[in-house]
């Protein structure tokens, strides 16, 4: 036994909180040793470096022979098993160290490593029990849920009964299960119906008592009863709720990985970092998220979504590979650990498919097979593709051959029954069935069509991109700020339409369909720049419209010519890059024409011309170009023969005029 | 009517937002073609090319449009237009 004072004082001197060691296994205090615990403490922190946090959720290691624990950590460290999976399971240590051993040889034997690292809690317990389970339950649990069966509490009958009940409430028998009785499963499985609540694993983390205040709790707080709800008590999620309110972090499942304390944290961290706090932060506890932050700011990756799926090792592995691969580092790539990229890479170099973000949704060997679908049907091979399992896109073509679909990139966002029902919804309101439908469900479809119907829409393209209550908002931002409702409207957002439209009343500039084409922020870079080189009377819809990139090149070349000021009255010059705007003077210079019109109503035509034409007009010139050269190199080398004979015949008349005037002489 | 986009022009005139609207868009795009297609234009790719943002407009205000200048240039105007394309600045709006 030990004293709390004493217990404290070990705490203080180890850098351990004691609450939260007694709070999560107070018998320490009667059966930990202030020797041992001391002794063990020294092993575990000096020797081994065990990180205080999963000290403090095992406390039992405590009270455990030192000497047990130092001979299963050197047993563990020279076998096959990665350490920091040990470190979150430290209890395996205080397991009798023959046992450990054979346990670990048995489960490396019948299952192999990836059990080993799944379920590491395993090896403390007996072979003999692992074996009495299988034989009884092998024909009914999978591999996996043997172990966890094992690993429980429960005796061999408990866990009969567990399977049954399992069996006749038809509830898949995932490890979870195992956490309660087959008497608790039956009142958790009648308290989801009651509250039609899906039966699923994680629901049984939970008392049926525990699940009834959680229902409550969310229906208090209007929060979705999802699974991630079960991993806290009702106390838990009020407290959480309480702490996203605050933080205005929207309350949805990955909060509750968390407890409100780790939350408040993890917020702290993220605002110092300027981090989005999105969902996918919460994966990873406060200590996680600063190694991660720093390992992206080293490797200048944005800290965002899905970086948080990774440690920081892993990350920096991933930098790696991408590094030595010319991979550009985005998001998805970070579903996918270091190797599964390398192999990745190598699959799509083979099949010459390009290593875009999509490809790392699927592993290497599943990106083949769907290649290999692509190929018997003749699709090609794009980003979208990969959204799909290779069985998944056989069925989608089967669907769009049957309706004679197009098959584009879009209809591999839905399944095979989902555009099927699209189909359907379109024929029924003979909506062409084009690329964005497939960016809605067959009801949402139905209530765009709606919607357009009531605001006397056209039901085309760009509808599609908004939900039915999005194009209604847009319909009434139209309105209120009398912009017709045409095609481009549909672009963007209504908040986005709203920006867009304060923008152009702040800079006076007129409100037609290209503007839309833009959002507020390009905009403004737009207005920006030109305001500060041209001049206000320059900001049109006509020149705001084009990429930053292209005003920056073309409108200098312009003002340099002496022409910019014709912008303003004809800006299709502008819908021509800065190389085809030097050609085309060129050009025009060439055949001696004006750049402007003479009356100053615009460019030279050749200016406006679509690229054929004016390609085909140069092929003309060149070719009677080429004529009049040759007509003309004729008539120069006809005349200089003229002149030659001439000359020479001049010549000549003079020679013989020498030899008469010489042989006079000579007589 | 369907129409080869010139992504690389596009992208580069407009910026890739702009494309990959575009992108998203095609039916309007191929039923306003149909409408120039009806009125002997020739090179509807190459107007697509330089007016993108008309090519938006839903078809009937499309045809609203185009019908404008026939009215204004006569029997001849998809050659009138064609010879100087800055005449559909009156109507891209």
């Amino acid at each position: 036994m030990i004293t709390e004072t004493r217990l404290k004082e070990i705490c203080e001197n180890y850098g351990i909180d004691y609450k939260k060691l007694v709070k999560n296994n107070s018998n320490i205090l009667y059966y930990g040793e202030y020797g041992k615990i001391c002794a063990t403490l020294d092993f575990l922190r000096n020797e081994v470096h065990i990180e205080v946090k999963n000290i403090e959720k095992c406390p039992s290691i405590l009270y455990f022979s030192t000497e047990n624990i130092r001979d299963n950590w050197k047993f563990l460290n020279e076998s096959n098993i990665m350490m920091s999976d040990v470190e979150t399971s430290l209890h395996i240590l205080s397991t009798e160290n023959k046992q450990l051993q054979e346990t670990y040889n048995y489960i490396m034997d019948n299952y192999g490593p990836r059990y080993l690292k799944a379920i590491t809690s395993i090896l403390r317990v007996p072979v003999s029990r692992i074996k009495e389970i299988e034989n009884k339950f092998g024909n009914y649990l999978k591999q996996k849920n043997i172990l966890r069966a094992a690993y429980s509490r429960h005796t061999v009958e408990e866990i009969e009964k567990i399977v049954n009940v399992c069996r006749e409430n038809k509830i898949p028998i995932t490890g979870t299960v195992f956490h309660r009785t087959a008497e608790e499963i039956e009142k958790i499985v009648e308290v989801c119906e009651e509250n039609e609540i899906p039966v699923t694993g994680r629901v049984f983390n939970r008392t049926a008592e525990e699940i009834e205040k959680i229902v409550k709790v969310c229906e208090e707080n209007e929060i979705p009863v999802t699974g991630s709800v079960f991993n806290r008590t009702a106390e838990e999620i009020e407290k959480i709720v309480e702490v996203c309110k605050k933080n205005e972090i929207p309350i949805t499942g990955n909060v509750f990985l968390r407890t409100a304390e780790e939350i408040e944290e993890i917020v702290e961290v993220c605002k110092e970092n300027e981090i989005p706090i999105t969902g996918s932060v919460f994966r990873k506890i406060v200590e996680e998220i600063e190694k991660i932050v720093n390992v992206c700011r080293e490797n200048k990756i944005p800290i965002a979504g899905n970086v948080f799926s990774k440690t920081a090792e892993e990350i920096e592995k991933i930098v790696e590979v991408c590094k030595e691969n010319e991979i550009p580092i985005t998001g998805s790539v970070f579903y996918r650990k270091a190797e599964e990229i390398e192999k990745i890479v190598e699959v799509c170099k083979e099949n010459e498919i390009p290593i875009t973000g999509n490809v790392f949704l699927k592993t290497a060997e599943e990106i083949e097979e769907i290649v290999e679908v692509c190929k018997e049907n003749k699709i090609p091979i794009t980003g979208s593709v990969f959204r799909k399992t290779a069985e998944e896109i056989e069925k989608i073509v089967e669907v769009c051959k049957e309706n004679k679909i197009l098959i584009t990139g879009s209809v591999f966002l839905k399944t095979a029954e989902e555009i099927e029902k699209i189909v359907e919804v379109c024929k029924e309101n003979k909506i062409p069935i084009t690329g964005n439908v497939f960016l809605k469900t067959a009801e949402e479809i139905e209530e765009i069509v709606e919607v357009c119907k009531e605001n006397k829409i056209p039901i085309t393209g760009s509808v599609f991109s908004r939900t039915a209550e999005e194009i209604e908002k847009i319909v009434e931002v139209c309105k209120e700020n009398k912009i017709p409702i045409t095609g481009s409207v549909f672009f963007k957002t209504a908040k986005e339409i709203e920006k867009i439209v304060e923008v152009c009343k702040e800079n006076k500039i007129q409100i037609i369909g290209s503007i839309f084409l833009k959002s507020a922020k390009q905009l403004e870079e737009n207005i920006e720049y030109i305001r500060d080189n041209f001049g206000e009377e320059y900001l049109t819809p006509g020149v705001l419209s084009k990429s930053n990139e292209n005003l920056k090149q073309t409108l200098p070349y312009l003002k340099e010519l002496g022409v910019l000021g014709m912008v303003k009255i004809s800006p299709t010059i502008l819908t021509l890059k800065l190389s085809e705007i030097q050609e085309r003077i060129g050009f025009i210079q060439k055949i001696g024409e004006p750049i402007v019109k003479s009356d100053g109503s615009g460019f030279n035509s050749i200016l406006t011309w679509t690229r054929k034409k004016y390609a085909k007009r140069v092929k003309e010139y060149d070719k009677i170009s080429s004529q009049d050269i040759g007509k003309a190199t004729y008539m120069v080398a006809v005349e200089q023969c003229d002149e030659a004979d001439g000359v020479i015949q001049g010549l000549v008349a003079e020679q013989v005029k020498q030899d008469i005037i010489q042989n006079r002489s000579n007589e | 009517m369907e129409i080869n986009i010139n992504s690389e022009v596009i992208s580069d005139i407009y910026g890739d937002d702009v494309l990959d609207v575009i992108l998203n868009n095609t039916d309007i795009i191929e039923k306003n073609a149909d409408i120039l297609k009806k009125y002997n234009f020739k090179d509807i790719e190459g107007i697509f090319e330089m007016y993108p943002t008309l090519f938006m407009n839903f078809p009937k205000q499309f045809k609203e449009k185009i019908e404008k200048l026939h009215k204004k240039y006569g029997e001849n105007f998809s050659e009138i237009i064609e010879n100087d394309l800055s005449i559909l600045e009156e109507i891209d709006e």
